[in-house]
């Protein structure tokens, strides 16, 4: 973002002056995507100005889909509440101008798969095939991104990949580290004897003589499952 | 009315707002700093972060530890600033729910009024969309609870507020923009540790834990610290231009005057 209020880049006329344009972007015109206008009390609509001021920078920077951020800012009368209002225009376009803006936040940048802390308990819980393994002398690698159709029971645990983050969609709820914690209190007194290192076998290598054959294994395993709730 | 209007500096008010714009998931919360003229015009100067450990939807409640701390910040603020300042009032944010105080709100905000009768709530209100115009919009509004007669219910009343334009961030401000990535830093290592605590993880779980924490401390950066980052470094860019260019214009009437 470079306001420009120090030198304005158009005049009353909207003709742009490519000079004072050229000292306020300096080096940074080739990464320019678009420009911003705040208004008050005014509609959400491109004014006429606007439009062929939009048009010549269109131009001038080669940038065929420019965008045209418009803010414009509205009170109550008493002016206790406030709104700022903001629309994202592709005015070079005919139709569908108006672009949904999504602001990435920690509520929306946070990526699939891999979102709860677990304890021991709740592994064997979401796992039963674990238990399984834990008794029988098995291999215990994970096997990222894939989700094998024959191997033992805990390489079928999956990491799921990330997916590029175009557009980011909220996630699902993550179930919050507190619950889990109170959760682990009413697990202590009904499970079993809980998982202890030594109880599961170090890992061996594929094809070794020890390595079993898989067992039998009822649900698609995802550490994208949430937890509780 | 107790208070007459809230006046708040621009950069509280930016720190506000990148505080609400943090999170679409869940509210957040800070607390305001500042004084409270004759003309019972209550002036904030800065804000402080808070942390929420009850995070319950619509359970925005600030502990008395964190207003002790606060009123402790306030008089730090006071020395540093050589003005009276205390705690006068506190925010919270709405994402995608509309910006007027829900019945706990007003409640909590008529139990803060109890100890202080100017103290003040704002609420910033983000994350909302209009479809059909594909508008986005921020909201914020000031209020503070009246009671129409003994034993009724709390009502909204408003109050109008102000943001007073700065030049520039003050130092306050900028301290406590940056605390946000620190808090959230910290909130993520803390539970991190708590589960580690418990003695008996197998290695799988080991993993496990340490690909969330990593990926939760990647997801703050992405989202906030490298942003605030960037923001900042901007800026910087802009006020070295801003001298260099005043600095030319000196030079210029200098050598007017001397032509004279």
């Amino acid at each position: 973002m470079a306001p420009s209020d120090k030198i304005g880049f158009y005049d009353y006329a909207g003709k742009i002056n490519e000079e004072n344009l050229n000292s306020i972007l300096k080096d940074r015109r080739k990464n320019v995507i678009g420009w911003y206008r705040f208004r008050r009390n005014t509609q959400q609509q491109m004014s006429f100005r606007e439009q062929i001021i939009h048009k010549q920078l269109t131009q001038l920077l080669g940038v065929p889909d420019l965008v045209f951020l418009l803010f414009s800012f509205i009170s109550t009368a008493n002016s206790s509440t406030h709104a700022l209002e903001y629309v994202l225009f592709r005015p070079n376009r005919r139709y569908n101008q108006r672009i949904t803006l999504t602001i990435p936040n920690l509520g929306n940048t946070s990526q699939q798969g891999i979102q709860s802390l677990l304890s021991a308990q709740h592994l064997t819980q979401l796992y039963p095939g674990l238990r399984e393994a834990q008794n029988a002398d098995s291999h215990s690698t994970p096997e990222e991104n894939t989700e094998p159709s024959e191997a033992s029971p805990l390489s079928r645990i999956t990491f799921h990949t990330p997916s590029a983050p175009e557009r980011p969609s909220t996630s699902p709820n993550p179930p919050s580290y507190a619950n889990l914690l109170s959760q682990d209190d009413s697990l202590l007194s009904s499970s079993s004897p809980p998982t202890s290192a030594a109880l599961l076998p170090r890992p061996q290598a594929v094809g070794s003589p020890g390595h079993p054959t898989p067992g039998p294994l009822g649900m698609g395993l995802g550490l994208g499952l949430s937890m509780g709730a | 009315m107790a208070v007459t209007s809230v006046h708040l500096e621009s950069d509280a008010f930016l720190v506000c707002m990148n505080h609400a714009l943090s999170t679409e998931k869940e509210e957040v919360m800070g607390l305001c700093i500042g004084e409270v003229e004759v003309t019972r015009i209550v002036h904030i100067h800065s804000v402080i972060i808070l942390r929420r450990s009850d995070k319950r939807k619509d359970r925005v409640e600030i502990s008395p530890e964190q207003l002790s701390a606060a009123s402790t910040e306030a008089e730090r603020l006071a020395d540093i600033t050589g003005r009276p300042m205390r705690v006068v009032g506190w925010y919270h944010s709405h994402p995608h729910i509309t910006v007027w105080p829900s019945h706990v709100d007003v409640r909590t905000q008529a139990m803060y009024q109890m100890l202080d009768q100017c103290f003040v709530g704002l609420i910033f209100s983000c994350f909302i969309e209009d479809k059909n115009t594909k508008t986005g919009r921020v909201l914020y509004t000031c209020f503070q609870s009246v009671q129409a007669q003994k034993g009724s219910e709390y009502e909204r009343v408003e109050i109008p507020i102000h943001v007073v334009p700065r030049e520039a961030i003050g130092k306050v401000c900028l301290e406590s923009a940056v605390e946000l990535p620190r808090i959230l830093c910290q909130e993520e290592q803390d539970t991190y540790r708590k589960i580690h605590s418990l003695a008996h993880l197998d290695p799988v779980t080991k993993i496990h834990n340490g690909s969330v924490f990593t990926k939760n401390l990647c997801s703050q950066m992405s989202a906030v610290s490298g942003p605030l980052l960037q923001w900042l470094e901007d800026r910087l860019e802009q006020n070295k231009q801003s001298v260099v260019e005043l600095q030319q214009e000196k030079e210029r009437l200098l050598q007017e005057l001397a032509a004279l």
